[in-house]
């Protein structure tokens, strides 16, 4: 009996001390799981002895420890599977945010040069822009918007700036620092110049 | 008169019949890990609806938890803070019944169900050797059922729902896999017909100019040049399968690019020919005008 209740303090002990301070589910069912782990090979060597004969020893050592591993096989396959179910889905989700956001970037990129070739000869690409959009801001669809953060733009002369950054979509870095003084979120730079569009993937 | 006598026997000394009680509960068990779709889709469902209402607030979200499989609960946890993610809520690690359940879960799994299975299958042994003094042991009876009902349920079924799992999480890379390749395929052919269409706008001295045929036309190159390592592997999940890209202009105003990835698309080797000679891979193919790109899955 203090077997069972040592155990039952130890688990609970360590899985309420490890989420409490990682608020990671797999760490604290993983840590918690080493005693409860334990306690179960103990039960298991108990009713090895409690069988009288050599080959019922032998035949409940086996379907022990096949229970046993197995359980910790299912459980290692659980872990593996649901942390790269979630890293696959965090993935997507930035594909699907830069296909978005390039889709997007395109539109002023066509209309601008569109503008630009039928300008009068000496106007620079930045009137162009401006020209187009006076508030310095593309329209941009609304089912994007409801995911980007805040979109910069930096006209001159020479260049169009087009920064789109991330509302809560994650980039490559987590230590990026994104344009409004944020970290890690994605980040997408579209620079236009006579010379043509340039995408520069930053996050 | 032999199997009569042994059965009256049996039913006799009910520390013999609970073999047969737990030989129903293990069938059941069984039938519950074989026949879990009907289970889960009808099953389940009828039974979540009926007791929901009858439940604590709580316990309302979290009738699904097993409880009798922790690492099943923590990964359905995992899941869960995935989607969370993945809408851009954001997570607060607090602390939730769903975690109570994964601790209450454990505590079941490893620790109350085996041991009582143990006491029980102990309290049998010293019964039978001592019964003439003893009552109807109807607790050694509970414990063993239950016990065993649980060591069955937590122990056994994962060893043989172990392999399915793995089955299943090759399964889904597999998909993923061929989806990520696809996905790179579409959106990468999308942005070469915007690179084509920004050509087209762009002066003649810069390589600009309406999409000519033969010598000093647009060619697949010119497009190709346009896209860094980077933006061909974004759209692809990560999966480095290189497109091949093809090239052909219709007119001064429209154009077809097509995309091959070496990757068994929809339809097979027998049914489907790609542009680069090969059979059976994916393909996808965009007509591009000045004002449109359209990207059709063609295999």
């Amino acid at each position: 009996m203090r077997w069972i209740v040592l155990t039952t303090v130890l688990v609970v002990a360590v899985f309420i001390t490890v989420y409490v301070k990682t608020a990671d589910i797999w760490m604290a069912t993983i840590l918690s799981a080493i005693p409860a782990f334990a306690f179960l090979i103990g039960v298991g060597i108990q009713f090895v002895r409690m069988a009288q004969r050599r080959w019922q020893k032998v035949g409940i050592a086996v379907v022990a420890s096949v229970m046993i591993v197995g359980f910790a096989a299912h459980w290692v396959v659980m872990w593996k599977m649901t942390d790269w179910q979630v890293a696959r889905l965090l993935l997507i989700r930035r594909v699907i945010y830069n296909g978005e956001v390039m889709a997007t970037l395109r539109v002023p990129a066509l209309e601008t040069y569109r503008g630009f070739r039928e300008a009068v000869p000496g106007t620079t690409i930045g009137q162009v822009f401006r020209r187009l959009y006076p508030t310095g801001r593309p329209p941009i669809d609304s089912l994007v918007e409801a995911e980007t953060g805040p979109f910069f733009t930096s006209i001159s002369d020479t260049s169009v700036l087009l920064i789109e950054q991330a509302g809560f979509v994650g980039g490559f870095d987590t230590a990026f620092v994104n344009h409004d003084g944020r970290h890690g979120l994605a980040q997408i730079q579209m620079r236009l110049t006579k010379e043509g569009a340039f995408y520069d993937i930053q996050n | 008169m032999t199997f009569r006598t042994r059965m009256s026997e049996t039913w006799k000394n009910p520390l013999h019949a609970v073999w047969i009680i737990l030989a129903i509960v293990e069938l059941v068990v069984l039938f519950y890990c074989y026949h879990r779709f009907i289970i889960d889709s009808y099953f389940l469902p009828q039974w979540l609806s009926w007791a929901r209402p009858h439940l604590p607030a709580v316990f309302q979200d979290n009738l699904q938890s097993t409880l009798l499989g922790p690492h099943i609960d923590a990964g359905a946890i995992r899941v869960a803070e995935g989607i969370t993610a993945f809408t851009g809520k954001p997570l607060t690690g607090a602390w939730t019944v769903g975690e109570t359940l994964v601790l209450v879960s454990m505590i079941f799994s490893c620790i109350a169900g085996p041991s009582l299975f143990l006491w029980g299958m102990k309290a049998r042994r010293k019964w039978l050797l001592e019964k003439p003094e003893r009552p109807r042991p109807f607790a050694i009876l509970g414990a063993i059922a239950i016990g065993g009902y649980i060591v069955a349920y937590t122990l056994a079924i994962p060893i043989m729902t172990s392999v399915e799992s793995w089955s299943v999480w090759q399964r889904m890379k597999s998909d993923s896999f061929m989806n990520g390749v696809r996905d790179g395929a579409v959106a990468s052919v999308s942005e070469l017909g915007f690179r084509a269409q920004l050509l087209r706008l762009m002066p003649e001295a810069k390589g600009g100019g309406p999409w000519a045929k033969g010598t000093g036309g647009i060619t697949i190159n010119d497009l190709e040049q346009a896209l860094t390592p980077l933006e061909r592997g974004l759209w692809s999940q990560g999966e480095k399968v290189p497109v091949k890209y093809f090239l052909e202009v219709n007119s001064l105003d429209s154009l077809t690019i097509w995309g091959v990835a070496h990757v068994d698309g929809l339809k097979s080797a027998s049914a489907f020919t790609n542009k680069d000679g090969t059979r059976g891979n994916i393909q996808i193919r965009s007509g591009v005008t000045p004002v449109m790109v359209n990207s059709v899955m063609e295999n």
